[in-house]
Protein backbone atom coordinates (compact mmCIF):
# COMPACT_ATOMS: atom_id res chain seq x y z
CA UNK A 1 0.00 0.00 0.00
CA UNK A 2 0.96 3.26 -0.72
CA UNK A 3 2.07 6.21 1.85
CA UNK A 4 -0.73 8.38 0.36
CA UNK A 5 -2.99 5.63 0.11
CA UNK A 6 -2.20 5.14 4.34
CA UNK A 7 -2.71 8.14 4.45
CA UNK A 8 -6.52 8.37 3.00
CA UNK A 9 -7.34 5.29 4.83
CA UNK A 10 -6.32 6.82 8.29
CA UNK A 11 -7.61 9.98 8.27
CA UNK A 12 -11.53 8.68 7.26
CA UNK A 13 -10.87 6.60 9.82
CA UNK A 14 -10.38 9.25 12.18
CA UNK A 15 -12.78 11.60 11.09
CA UNK A 16 -15.12 9.21 11.19
CA UNK A 17 -14.56 7.84 14.38
CA UNK A 18 -14.45 11.41 15.85
CA UNK A 19 -17.94 12.49 13.80
CA UNK A 20 -19.31 9.23 15.46
CA UNK A 21 -18.20 10.00 19.01
CA UNK A 22 -19.55 13.57 18.81
CA UNK A 23 -23.26 12.16 18.26
CA UNK A 24 -22.64 10.02 21.05
CA UNK A 25 -21.47 12.68 23.44
CA UNK A 26 -24.73 14.83 22.18
CA UNK A 27 -27.16 12.03 22.85
CA UNK A 28 -28.63 12.18 25.70
CA UNK A 29 -30.28 9.06 27.46
CA UNK A 30 -34.12 9.02 26.77
CA UNK A 31 -34.71 6.18 29.14
CA UNK A 32 -37.28 6.57 31.91
CA UNK A 33 -37.66 3.68 34.47
CA UNK A 34 -40.47 4.71 35.95
CA UNK A 35 -44.05 6.42 35.17
CA UNK A 36 -46.24 8.15 37.16
CA UNK A 37 -49.63 6.65 36.46
CA UNK A 38 -52.64 9.26 37.89
CA UNK A 39 -55.63 7.10 38.87
CA UNK A 40 -58.08 9.52 37.75
CA UNK A 41 -56.19 9.93 34.15
CA UNK A 42 -56.28 6.59 33.50
CA UNK A 43 -58.73 4.60 31.05
CA UNK A 44 -59.25 1.02 30.46
CA UNK A 45 -59.13 -1.72 32.23
CA UNK A 46 -56.39 -0.98 35.60
CA UNK A 47 -55.03 -4.52 35.52
CA UNK A 48 -54.00 -4.20 31.71
CA UNK A 49 -50.69 -5.61 31.35
CA UNK A 50 -50.26 -3.25 28.37
CA UNK A 51 -49.92 0.84 29.13
CA UNK A 52 -50.18 3.18 26.36
CA UNK A 53 -49.25 6.37 27.32
CA UNK A 54 -50.17 9.44 25.95
CA UNK A 55 -48.60 13.43 25.87
CA UNK A 56 -51.08 15.23 24.64
CA UNK A 57 -51.98 18.62 23.97
CA UNK A 58 -56.00 19.44 24.01
CA UNK A 59 -55.43 22.50 21.66
CA UNK A 60 -53.44 20.31 19.18
CA UNK A 61 -55.76 19.07 15.74
CA UNK A 62 -53.16 16.21 15.60
CA UNK A 63 -54.26 14.98 18.99
CA UNK A 64 -57.94 15.36 18.38
CA UNK A 65 -57.47 13.74 15.14
CA UNK A 66 -55.23 10.74 17.14
CA UNK A 67 -58.31 10.01 19.61
CA UNK A 68 -60.03 8.08 17.41
CA UNK A 69 -57.69 5.49 16.76
CA UNK A 70 -56.98 5.35 20.84
CA UNK A 71 -60.52 4.56 20.86
CA UNK A 72 -60.58 2.12 17.97
CA UNK A 73 -57.01 0.46 20.01
CA UNK A 74 -59.51 0.56 23.30
CA UNK A 75 -62.49 -1.13 21.99
CA UNK A 76 -60.04 -3.92 19.89
CA UNK A 77 -57.88 -4.80 23.64
CA UNK A 78 -60.73 -3.71 26.15
CA UNK A 79 -58.68 -6.57 28.91
CA UNK A 80 -55.68 -5.93 27.43
CA UNK A 81 -55.05 -2.29 27.03
CA UNK A 82 -54.99 0.91 29.59
CA UNK A 83 -55.02 4.33 28.18
CA UNK A 84 -52.84 6.99 30.16
CA UNK A 85 -53.00 10.35 29.37
CA UNK A 86 -49.88 12.85 29.99
CA UNK A 87 -50.43 16.69 29.80
CA UNK A 88 -47.79 18.31 27.60
CA UNK A 89 -49.69 21.70 26.19
CA UNK A 90 -46.98 23.46 23.65
CA UNK A 91 -46.36 27.10 23.73
CA UNK A 92 -47.57 27.65 20.60
CA UNK A 93 -50.89 27.02 21.78
CA UNK A 94 -52.68 30.03 23.59
CA UNK A 95 -55.04 28.08 25.69
CA UNK A 96 -53.87 24.78 25.51
CA UNK A 97 -52.33 25.32 29.54
CA UNK A 98 -55.69 26.30 30.36
CA UNK A 99 -57.55 23.84 28.60
CA UNK A 100 -54.73 21.22 31.04
CA UNK A 101 -56.07 23.00 34.22
CA UNK A 102 -59.74 22.92 33.27
CA UNK A 103 -59.52 19.00 32.80
CA UNK A 104 -57.20 18.73 35.97
CA UNK A 105 -59.87 20.72 37.94
CA UNK A 106 -62.87 18.44 35.96
CA UNK A 107 -60.42 15.22 37.07
CA UNK A 108 -60.45 16.76 40.97
CA UNK A 109 -64.33 16.22 40.52
CA UNK A 110 -64.20 12.91 39.23
CA UNK A 111 -64.72 13.30 35.59
CA UNK A 112 -61.46 13.78 34.01
CA UNK A 113 -62.05 11.74 30.97
CA UNK A 114 -65.90 13.36 29.92
CA UNK A 115 -64.36 16.45 30.38
CA UNK A 116 -61.63 15.07 27.74
CA UNK A 117 -63.64 14.28 25.27
CA UNK A 118 -65.51 17.51 25.09
CA UNK A 119 -62.49 19.41 24.89
CA UNK A 120 -61.35 17.80 22.26
CA UNK A 121 -65.07 17.28 20.49
CA UNK A 122 -65.34 21.23 20.76
CA UNK A 123 -61.93 21.63 20.11
CA UNK A 124 -62.59 24.16 16.80
CA UNK A 125 -64.81 26.32 18.66
CA UNK A 126 -62.80 27.19 21.88
CA UNK A 127 -59.29 27.40 20.35
CA UNK A 128 -60.61 30.38 18.51
CA UNK A 129 -61.65 32.10 21.31
CA UNK A 130 -61.13 35.40 22.56
CA UNK A 131 -61.64 34.36 26.13
CA UNK A 132 -61.76 30.45 26.07
CA UNK A 133 -62.30 30.11 29.79
CA UNK A 134 -65.57 31.21 29.56
CA UNK A 135 -65.95 28.31 26.95
CA UNK A 136 -64.02 25.82 29.87
CA UNK A 137 -66.47 26.75 32.91
CA UNK A 138 -69.46 26.46 30.22
CA UNK A 139 -68.63 23.01 29.52
CA UNK A 140 -68.05 22.27 33.26
CA UNK A 141 -71.86 23.26 33.86
CA UNK A 142 -73.08 21.40 30.93
CA UNK A 143 -71.29 18.18 32.71
CA UNK A 144 -73.08 18.98 36.04
CA UNK A 145 -69.42 19.76 37.26
CA UNK A 146 -69.81 21.95 41.03
CA UNK A 147 -68.74 25.44 39.06
CA UNK A 148 -67.50 27.39 41.90
CA UNK A 149 -65.32 24.66 42.91
CA UNK A 150 -64.01 24.26 39.14
CA UNK A 151 -63.35 27.91 39.08
CA UNK A 152 -61.35 28.32 42.32
CA UNK A 153 -59.51 25.25 41.17
CA UNK A 154 -58.37 27.00 37.90
CA UNK A 155 -57.27 29.87 39.82
CA UNK A 156 -55.52 28.00 42.47
CA UNK A 157 -51.46 27.72 41.75
CA UNK A 158 -51.84 24.02 43.06
CA UNK A 159 -53.06 22.76 39.86
CA UNK A 160 -50.50 23.31 37.71
CA UNK A 161 -48.02 21.09 39.62
CA UNK A 162 -49.45 17.69 37.87
CA UNK A 163 -48.99 19.44 34.54
CA UNK A 164 -45.53 20.26 34.86
CA UNK A 165 -44.91 17.24 36.14
CA UNK A 166 -45.60 15.62 33.26
CA UNK A 167 -44.23 17.84 31.01
CA UNK A 168 -41.03 17.19 33.29
CA UNK A 169 -41.35 13.59 32.22
CA UNK A 170 -42.04 14.17 28.57
CA UNK A 171 -38.83 16.17 28.60
CA UNK A 172 -36.93 13.48 29.96
CA UNK A 173 -38.57 11.34 27.38
CA UNK A 174 -38.01 13.57 24.72
CA UNK A 175 -41.01 14.58 23.86
CA UNK A 176 -41.07 17.63 21.58
CA UNK A 177 -44.15 16.91 19.59
CA UNK A 178 -47.80 15.98 20.14
CA UNK A 179 -49.08 13.35 20.43
CA UNK A 180 -46.70 10.79 21.48
CA UNK A 181 -47.55 7.64 22.67
CA UNK A 182 -45.34 5.49 24.13
CA UNK A 183 -46.33 1.77 24.49
CA UNK A 184 -43.55 0.14 26.82
CA UNK A 185 -40.15 1.37 25.46
CA UNK A 186 -41.50 2.12 22.04
CA UNK A 187 -41.98 5.36 20.65
CA UNK A 188 -45.35 6.61 18.13
CA UNK A 189 -45.16 10.02 17.47
CA UNK A 190 -48.30 10.98 15.37
CA UNK A 191 -52.17 9.46 15.36
CA UNK A 192 -50.35 8.27 11.60
CA UNK A 193 -47.89 5.97 13.16
CA UNK A 194 -50.39 4.98 16.08
CA UNK A 195 -52.74 3.49 13.35
CA UNK A 196 -49.77 1.65 12.05
CA UNK A 197 -47.91 0.37 14.66
CA UNK A 198 -50.02 0.39 17.70
CA UNK A 199 -51.91 -3.03 17.15
CA UNK A 200 -48.94 -4.52 16.56
CA UNK A 201 -46.89 -3.49 19.39
CA UNK A 202 -49.54 -3.93 21.67
CA UNK A 203 -50.00 -7.65 20.93
CA UNK A 204 -46.18 -7.76 21.13
CA UNK A 205 -46.17 -6.47 24.74
CA UNK A 206 -49.29 -8.51 25.84
CA UNK A 207 -47.65 -11.75 24.87
CA UNK A 208 -44.35 -10.74 26.22
CA UNK A 209 -46.34 -9.91 29.49
CA UNK A 210 -48.13 -13.56 29.35
CA UNK A 211 -44.63 -15.40 29.11
CA UNK B 1 13.13 41.04 -5.99
CA UNK B 2 11.01 43.92 -6.88
CA UNK B 3 7.76 45.38 -5.38
CA UNK B 4 6.49 44.66 -8.44
CA UNK B 5 7.23 41.30 -9.12
CA UNK B 6 5.10 38.49 -9.08
CA UNK B 7 6.20 35.40 -7.00
CA UNK B 8 5.40 32.23 -9.46
CA UNK B 9 4.83 30.44 -6.10
CA UNK B 10 1.63 33.19 -4.66
CA UNK B 11 -1.47 32.88 -6.12
CA UNK B 12 -2.97 35.52 -8.58
CA UNK B 13 -5.95 38.02 -7.27
CA UNK B 14 -8.48 35.85 -9.42
CA UNK B 15 -7.32 32.55 -8.10
CA UNK B 16 -7.30 33.45 -4.26
CA UNK B 17 -10.25 34.53 -4.57
CA UNK B 18 -11.44 31.25 -6.49
CA UNK B 19 -9.92 29.96 -3.74
CA UNK B 20 -11.48 31.71 -1.18
CA UNK B 21 -14.62 31.05 -2.77
CA UNK B 22 -14.38 26.78 -2.80
CA UNK B 23 -13.35 27.17 0.95
CA UNK B 24 -16.71 28.92 1.53
CA UNK B 25 -19.02 27.51 -0.32
CA UNK B 26 -17.25 23.65 1.18
CA UNK B 27 -17.69 25.13 4.56
CA UNK B 28 -21.18 26.72 4.05
CA UNK B 29 -22.37 23.30 2.61
CA UNK B 30 -20.97 21.31 5.09
CA UNK B 31 -22.37 23.23 7.81
CA UNK B 32 -25.86 23.30 6.65
CA UNK B 33 -25.59 19.35 6.03
CA UNK B 34 -23.80 19.10 9.14
CA UNK B 35 -26.66 21.36 11.80
CA UNK B 36 -29.22 19.43 9.79
CA UNK B 37 -27.81 15.88 10.76
CA UNK B 38 -26.94 16.55 14.08
CA UNK B 39 -30.51 18.17 15.05
CA UNK B 40 -32.09 15.11 14.09
CA UNK B 41 -29.87 12.76 15.34
CA UNK B 42 -30.47 14.46 19.01
CA UNK B 43 -33.74 13.80 19.06
CA UNK B 44 -35.70 10.06 18.99
CA UNK B 45 -35.80 8.89 15.11
CA UNK B 46 -39.82 8.67 15.48
CA UNK B 47 -39.94 12.49 15.49
CA UNK B 48 -38.10 12.31 12.12
CA UNK B 49 -40.00 9.32 10.92
CA UNK B 50 -43.26 11.80 11.62
CA UNK B 51 -41.94 14.60 9.40
CA UNK B 52 -41.21 11.99 6.58
CA UNK B 53 -44.81 10.90 7.02
CA UNK B 54 -46.29 14.06 6.09
CA UNK B 55 -44.80 13.98 2.73
CA UNK B 56 -46.57 10.75 1.70
CA UNK B 57 -44.05 9.62 -0.51
CA UNK B 58 -42.39 6.82 1.32
CA UNK B 59 -43.54 3.67 1.90
CA UNK B 60 -44.28 3.27 5.41
CA UNK B 61 -42.37 0.39 6.16
CA UNK B 62 -39.70 2.61 4.82
CA UNK B 63 -40.32 5.35 6.87
CA UNK B 64 -38.63 4.47 10.33
CA UNK B 65 -35.31 2.94 8.77
CA UNK B 66 -34.91 6.44 6.32
CA UNK B 67 -35.32 8.43 9.48
CA UNK B 68 -32.37 6.66 10.97
CA UNK B 69 -30.56 6.64 8.09
CA UNK B 70 -30.65 9.97 6.94
CA UNK B 71 -30.01 12.04 9.36
CA UNK B 72 -26.39 10.09 9.65
CA UNK B 73 -25.74 10.27 6.01
CA UNK B 74 -26.32 14.42 6.26
CA UNK B 75 -23.78 14.51 9.26
CA UNK B 76 -21.23 12.55 7.79
CA UNK B 77 -21.72 14.44 4.26
CA UNK B 78 -21.58 17.63 6.16
CA UNK B 79 -18.22 16.64 8.46
CA UNK B 80 -16.59 15.07 5.04
CA UNK B 81 -17.23 18.42 3.31
CA UNK B 82 -15.67 20.73 6.16
CA UNK B 83 -12.48 19.02 6.29
CA UNK B 84 -12.08 18.60 2.28
CA UNK B 85 -11.89 14.54 2.70
CA UNK B 86 -13.49 12.95 -0.11
CA UNK B 87 -14.49 16.34 -1.18
CA UNK B 88 -15.73 15.65 -4.63
CA UNK B 89 -17.65 12.52 -4.01
CA UNK B 90 -18.95 14.31 -0.67
CA UNK B 91 -20.01 17.55 -2.89
CA UNK B 92 -22.02 14.93 -5.22
CA UNK B 93 -23.97 12.93 -2.76
CA UNK B 94 -24.87 16.45 -1.07
CA UNK B 95 -26.12 17.93 -4.70
CA UNK B 96 -28.27 14.73 -4.77
CA UNK B 97 -29.76 14.52 -1.41
CA UNK B 98 -30.93 18.39 -1.93
CA UNK B 99 -31.85 17.61 -5.68
CA UNK B 100 -34.00 14.71 -3.72
CA UNK B 101 -35.27 16.79 -0.92
CA UNK B 102 -36.09 20.00 -3.79
CA UNK B 103 -38.65 17.41 -5.68
CA UNK B 104 -40.33 15.85 -2.54
CA UNK B 105 -40.73 19.33 -1.76
CA UNK B 106 -42.09 20.25 -5.25
CA UNK B 107 -44.09 17.32 -4.85
CA UNK B 108 -46.11 18.30 -1.91
CA UNK B 109 -46.90 21.77 -3.81
CA UNK B 110 -47.86 19.76 -6.49
CA UNK B 111 -50.28 17.34 -4.69
CA UNK B 112 -51.63 20.45 -2.39
CA UNK B 113 -49.84 18.62 0.66
CA UNK B 114 -49.61 21.37 3.82
CA UNK B 115 -46.87 20.53 5.19
CA UNK B 116 -46.35 23.33 6.81
CA UNK B 117 -42.97 23.08 8.68
CA UNK B 118 -40.72 21.21 6.27
CA UNK B 119 -38.85 18.63 8.93
CA UNK B 120 -35.27 19.79 7.37
CA UNK B 121 -33.56 20.43 10.88
CA UNK B 122 -35.70 18.02 13.23
CA UNK B 123 -37.24 19.78 16.27
CA UNK B 124 -34.21 21.65 17.30
CA UNK B 125 -33.72 24.00 14.43
CA UNK B 126 -35.11 26.43 12.51
CA UNK B 127 -38.87 25.87 11.41
CA UNK B 128 -38.61 26.29 7.37
CA UNK B 129 -41.98 26.69 5.15
CA UNK B 130 -42.12 25.07 2.04
CA UNK B 131 -40.96 27.70 -0.21
CA UNK B 132 -38.32 29.05 1.66
CA UNK B 133 -36.68 25.06 2.05
CA UNK B 134 -37.07 24.80 -1.68
CA UNK B 135 -34.60 27.83 -2.14
CA UNK B 136 -32.05 26.63 0.22
CA UNK B 137 -32.30 23.54 -1.49
CA UNK B 138 -31.46 25.21 -5.03
CA UNK B 139 -28.63 27.73 -3.46
CA UNK B 140 -27.11 24.01 -1.65
CA UNK B 141 -27.32 22.14 -4.65
CA UNK B 142 -25.47 25.07 -6.46
CA UNK B 143 -22.70 24.91 -4.24
CA UNK B 144 -22.09 21.34 -4.75
CA UNK B 145 -22.16 22.11 -8.67
CA UNK B 146 -20.02 24.65 -8.05
CA UNK B 147 -17.77 22.06 -5.67
CA UNK B 148 -17.71 19.28 -8.17
CA UNK B 149 -16.53 21.52 -11.25
CA UNK B 150 -13.55 22.55 -9.53
CA UNK B 151 -10.28 20.38 -9.95
CA UNK B 152 -8.86 21.01 -6.53
CA UNK B 153 -9.99 21.98 -2.40
CA UNK B 154 -7.80 24.28 -0.96
CA UNK B 155 -7.51 23.99 3.05
CA UNK B 156 -8.61 20.14 2.95
CA UNK B 157 -7.92 16.99 3.80
CA UNK B 158 -7.35 15.72 0.21
CA UNK B 159 -4.65 18.40 -0.20
CA UNK B 160 -2.78 17.89 2.39
CA UNK B 161 -2.84 13.94 1.88
CA UNK B 162 -1.56 14.31 -2.04
CA UNK B 163 0.98 16.72 -0.72
CA UNK B 164 2.57 14.95 2.45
Amino acid sequence: MKPSQKRFLMSGLLLSAFLIGCVHLGRRSSLVSQTNIPKGRVRGSARAPVALIEFSDFQCPSCRRAQETVHDLLKAYPEDLMIVFKHYPLEMHPWAKLAAKAAQCAEEQGKFWPYHDRLFADQETWAKSSNAREDFEKMAKDLELNTGRFAACLDHPDTEKPIKADMAEGDSRQVSSTPSFFLGEFRLVGGAQLKRDGARLIELLRNEKRR
Amino acid sequence: MKKDDKNPNWPSNQTAVLNAAVVAARVALGAIFMISGFFKLMHPAEEFAAAIEAYRIVHPALILPAAKILPWIEWFVGGYLIAGYCTRAAAIAAGITNCSFFLALASTMSRHINIGDCGCFGDLGPHLKVWQAMILDTSMVAAAIFLIKRRSYPLSLDRWIERV
